[in-house]
């Protein structure tokens, strides 16, 4: 099954509501058509001085189709709107079910920001699928059917010429069209990305880059990349009007011919004389039903490409096998044999091997990148085992289940997420019960990591919104943050990831003894580059790198 | 709306030719379409009522089909012209755009996403598209078209010409009604489709550390509940703003149905002929569409206007690099005397340094040491001149520093910030860009300098052509290192350390301390933020910077 159907699976409950919609949109295009044919017949007609009696239908029939089109096209997009953002939040639940379950091991865009905000637009651009491609060309091939069956009804020939006409400008028109996206998106494609990659350098060092001395070489790489990208889309544009060039043609060939074979078959006696004008006026309306189908064909790749990524995504296969039934935890005592273990993009360790008895403590030091974080990610059971053994409590890891692990034991690290809410809700979410957890206990972490006076001073306190991605506070200020729920989660076994990175020494001395007197009666692991986070720990490991 | 209009285009001069070709190339347009009325109806007629044979109109139908190829014409210069001038309007607009972030300087990239940044300047602009290449081109031509059809169409019968002229000012008028009313309204739905999917991205880039917390199951059925409140907004405003097109459309056709009943019923006494009512038919839904199509394109616009306003956002920001003119001699001994400086962001009342004043001199090693957020980093910006003091002066031998040439003061600094940027390239490229006159052995010494050994595949395993890639697997502190050497071959008067002896063992950073020293022996001016003891056990003097008041630590 294609990606695109996979997609549409998502708007499938939605279907009726679809179908009335692409039923509305119809109506909207037929009433045109309608207005002009009837209004054609009714002057014509009325040249020949009939009872204006004999004029009545075709003068309600002209009022009507002029309403009809307004009104119907006015409930199309409310139905056709409603209907797309209810199918929305059914894809962002799937979208994030699925995420729930890979998360953080089984997609490499955990680790790279750029790629998961990539795969939400992808998101959002999916609602294209119904508005702009399904809906308009459903809707369209309606009418244009209509335009079709109507001029055949009235003159066989006149059926045909409406029939090839549309047909080239429904489908030869968006097919050029495609394939001239598809061309020019080909010719700029390597210039923009080089332009993007330029760019990117020129923003992530610009400090440097200006300090060397470098900027005005850089500026003068960018223009000349600009430049080259400016003139192949110059040479592209003749390709680009194409398209509605060609419907006009389309369209001027279709009343010619239809012309013609009306005065052909009006001087031959074969049609009334109040026809030649309805035939002349019919494809004047009915152009309009096809006339959409070339953006529908691009919004149909833009949204297949990102259909292709999303369902790169729900089919990643599951970093982790739960157990179909869960031991349950007795102890935690930790205890890794011989452990070996590799992120999808390759970051390894292998041939770990240490112990964390209950209630006690240990470091684990090395440099940044030696392999701290993947052995924490193993603690967490986010990572699989390649070799080896992690056992909790006597029981092995794979009998049991990630959740009932983390509920014993829990990570603090200055990677994690700071949502961007109030600083209560960011506490709020260590806590096992939300509602229940109270400002005074928040208070109390917030003193432990040393933030509280800075939250004190601030004009809504524990109200305060953050931002996005914590974007009002600094560095350090952030890591203490997400130290702050360890305090108010107060698990079994605490596992603290670089606790002290953005802080001074005197700070994070001052911290760490706060997190050493609180973990007392649970277990402690400090993975840290920084000796001093580890003294007085019970037993410290020092992580090397695999090739080391 | 119109506020961003006239700014767009102030900076997208290019499209100037291209809106008087538009605004031509639609005249004709609209000539062409009158003349296949004219055309068109005349022959029906005679062949209708005339009794006139096929042969009689045959020239007719040719000049009818001439016409045809001339408005397909037409349509295809339109469109490339069009997308000729937009993208030439948006490779001024990137221009403009990426010089003025260079102005603006590293202190306010930094504060932003380099990646939001690359794409606002590429991918970002499409969303102008509609904006240059329709939507202005239809501005003139939703006021000029209507105005021609119109007298075309008074020629043939006053009243019809009366309908029209009734009718379409009444379309700005509703649609302005209309807009008044759910302007606010429509932007609060921006807003909130923003923040829905900004929501949702917070929650997916959240969902590690939910997962850490076992929440993120009870975040899954919060979003169904986001989802509709969502919904259920977003319609009630939607209601009113597809009213503007209800408006549009019902006027269009009902005008139309108008003046097709009130011809029929003339034809029927015989106060107006046949071909007049055919002219007039043909023409009345001409008059319409520019408005149409500029209703339509102005909800393509509205999508496009979030780029544009995050563009203004930057190209309108306040700089202050004017007036900085002055190349004075600088003299070794230097001093840089920082008197009385401080600094607080723009737009807040954050303060991010508290006054600090003192005196760093050739030949001696000057130690900044201060809790977390106590503004060490901004002190390290304002030497550089990537920020401008809020108040107080810096000076080099007398002369304040707001008022010597940046690039030309910078000439006299060797800087290692914080996290060092490399470039993607060769380890030898990466020093050579401060010293392209740097030879191989001149490299390899300044990486022994900082612990580095070329001939040592732990540290680089391919020497200096080691590539600088993300997957070569050189770590942090090696990188630093690297670039510690950068500023070191640098050899410029001034060097400014934002801790140069961070993340590394104790062997490192007792090569880097003794390193720096010779730097000091040298007569170098050295200024470096320091956590490390013994950094600050070898300084000639220590700086402490105070914490600001409501910001950084509360020790």
């Amino acid at each position: 099954m294609s990606t695109v159907k996979r997609m549409w699976q998502y708007f499938k409950p939605m279907q009726a509501q679809l179908f009335g919609s692409a039923l509305l949109g119809a109506m909207t295009l037929i009433s045109s058509i309608a207005l002009m044919a009837t209004s054609g017949w009714l002057i014509s007609k009325a040249a020949l001085m009939p009872p204006v009696l004999t004029l009545s239908v075709a003068v309600v029939g002209v009022r009507t189709f002029a309403l009809s089109r307004g009104v119907a096209r006015y409930a199309e997009r409310l139905l056709s709107h409603s209907a797309t953002f209810n199918s929305l939040t059914q894809i962002h639940r799937a979208v994030f079910d699925r995420l729930e379950q890979l998360a953080p091991a089984g997609l490499p865009a955990f680790r790279r920001g750029d790629l998961l905000a990539r795969l939400v637009a992808d998101v959002d651009s999916v609602q294209d699928l119904p508005l702009r491609v399904v809906l308009p060309i459903t809707s369209g091939i309606f009418a244009a059917s209509f335009a079709v069956g109507l001029s055949a009804w009235l003159l066989p020939i006149a059926g045909l010429v409406m029939f090839l006409t549309l047909l080239f400008a429904g489908v030869f028109i968006p097919l050029i069209a495609t394939w001239n996206a598809a061309k020019s998106e080909k010719a700029t494609a390597q210039i923009r990305g080089e332009l993007v990659d330029e760019l990117i350098e020129f923003y992530s060092g610009n400090a440097d880059i200006i300090a060397l001395g470098q900027h005005e070489a850089a500026l003068t790489r960018l223009t000349e990349l600009d430049h080259k990208l400016t003139a192949i889309a110059r040479k592209q544009a003749f390709a680009s009007g194409l398209a509605s060039g060609l419907l006009i043609l389309a369209q001027g060939v279709a009343i010619l011919c239809s012309t013609y074979v009306a005065i052909v078959a009006f001087t031959d006696g074969k049609i009334d004389g109040a026809l030649l004008a309805v035939l002349a006026m019919i494809p004047m309306a009915a152009f309009e039903s096809v006339s959409n189908f070339p953006n529908a064909a691009l919004a149909l790749a833009r949204v297949r490409s990102s259909a292709n990524r999303l369902i790169e995504v729900m089919d990643s296969p599951n970093p982790i096998t739960e157990p179909s039934q869960s031991s349950t935890i007795t102890s935690v005592d930790i205890e890794l044999i011989d452990a070996s273990a590799a992120w999808l993009d390759q970051d390894a360790v292998s041939g770990v091997s240490f112990k964390v008895p209950q209630s006690t403590s240990i470091g684990l030091v090395g440099p940044s990148g030696s392999g701290k974080s993947t052995i924490v990610a193993i603690l967490q059971k986010f990572l699989p085992l390649r070799t080896g053994k992690y056992t909790i409590g006597g029981v092995d890891s794979t009998d049991l289940n990630g959740r009932a692990i983390r509920e014993k034991l829990i990570l603090s690290s200055p990677e994690q997420h700071i949502f961007a809410t109030s600083i209560a809700e960011n506490l709020r979410l260590a806590s096992e019960h939300p509602q229940d957890l109270t400002d005074e206990q928040m208070w109390q972490a917030l003193e432990k990591v040393q933030l509280a006076n800075w939250v004190r001073a601030l004009p809504n306190q524990l109200e305060t919104v953050v931002g996005e991605r914590g974007s009002t506070m600094s560095g350090g200020q952030k890591q203490r943050l997400t130290l702050a729920r360890l305090f108010i989660a107060n698990p079994q076994v605490w596992v603290l990831d670089e606790p002290t990175e953005h802080l001074d020494s005197a700070l994070a001395d001052l911290i760490m003894q706060n997190v050493k007197a609180a973990t007392k009666n649970s277990s402690l692991i400090v993975a840290s580059h920084r000796l001093a986070d580890t003294e007085d720990l019970d037993q410290v490991y020092q992580v090397h790198r695999p090739q080391d | 709306m119109r506020a961003i209009d006239q700014r767009l285009l102030k900076y997208a001069q290019a499209t100037r030719s291209f809106l008087a070709f538009s605004a031509v190339n639609g005249l004709v347009n609209t000539a062409l379409i009158i003349l296949q009325a004219l055309l068109l109806g005349g022959l029906l007629v005679d062949i209708y009522l005339g009794g006139k044979e096929l042969a009689d109109v045959i020239g007719d139908l040719y000049l009818l089909g001439a016409v045809f190829i001339a408005r397909a014409l037409s349509a295809w210069l339109s469109d490339v012209f069009a997308t000729r001038a937009s993208n030439k309007a948006k490779s001024q607009l990137r221009t403009a755009v990426i010089s003025k972030t260079l102005e603006l300087g590293p202190v306010w990239v930094s504060s932003r996403q380099s990646a939001d940044l690359a794409t606002l300047s590429t991918q970002g602009l499409n969303a102008l598209d509609t904006f240059f290449a329709r939507y202005l081109p239809q501005i003139f031509l939703a006021a000029a078209i209507p105005l021609t059809v119109g007298i075309t169409v008074l020629t043939q019968d006053l009243l019809s010409a009366v309908i029209i002229g009734l009718t379409i000012p009444l379309i700005p008028f509703f649609m302005a009604l209309v807009g008044i009313y759910s302007k606010n309204k429509v932007d609060r739905q921006w807003n909130s489709l923003q923040a829905l999917s900004g929501h949702f991205l917070d929650l997916v880039q959240g969902l590690p550390t939910l997962k850490v917390f076992n929440r993120a199951k009870r975040q899954a059925d919060a979003i169904a509940s986001v989802g509709d409140e969502y919904r259920s907004a977003t319609m009630g405003v939607l209601r009113v703003s597809f009213l503007s097109s209800l408006v549009l459309e019902l006027i269009s056709t009902l005008s139309m149905a108008l003046v097709a009943v009130s011809i029929g019923l003339r034809l029927v006494n015989g106060s107006i002929n046949l071909r007049e009512g055919l002219i007039v038919l043909f023409l009345v839904p001409e008059a319409y569409i520019p408005l149409r199509q500029l209703g339509a394109q102005f909800h393509a616009v509205v999508d496009g206007m979030g780029a544009a306003d995050r563009m203004f956002e930057i190209l309108e920001a306040p700089t202050f690099q004017a007036s900085r003119t002055v190349k004075p001699v600088i003299n070794i001994p230097i001093e840089i005397a920082v008197d009385q400086v401080s600094y607080s962001y723009p737009n807040s009342q954050l303060v991010a340094l508290s006054p600090l004043s003192f005196s760093a001199r050739s030949g001696q090693l000057t130690a900044i040491k201060g809790a977390s957020g106590s503004g060490k980093s901004t002190l390290v910006n304002l030497l550089l001149g990537f920020a401008r003091c809020a108040s107080g002066v810096i000076q080099v031998n007398g002369q304040d520093i707001g008022d010597i040439d940046l690039d030309y003061w910078r000439s006299h600094i060797s800087y290692f910030p914080q996290s060092p940027w490399l470039p993607y390239g060769t380890v030898r490229q990466a020093i050579q860009m401060a010293n392209p006159s740097a030879n191989d052995q001149d490299i390899i010494s300044a990486l022994e300098k900082v612990g580095l050994s070329v001939t040592n595949p732990n540290d680089l395993p391919n020497g200096l052509d080691t590539k600088l890639t993300a997957s070569t697997g050189l770590s942090m502190g090696q990188r630093r290192r690297i670039a510690l050497a950068r500023a070191i071959i640098q050899n410029r008067p001034i060097f400014i350390l934002d801790e140069p002896t961070a993340s590394l063992d104790q062997k490192t950073e007792e090569l880097i301390n003794s390193t720096l020293q010779n730097l000091v022996t040298d007569g170098k001016c050295v200024i470096a933020i320091a956590h490390r003891p013994h950094l600050v056990i070898n300084a000639d003097q220590v700086i402490e910077v105070k914490e600001p008041e409501f910001s950084g630590a509360s020790l």
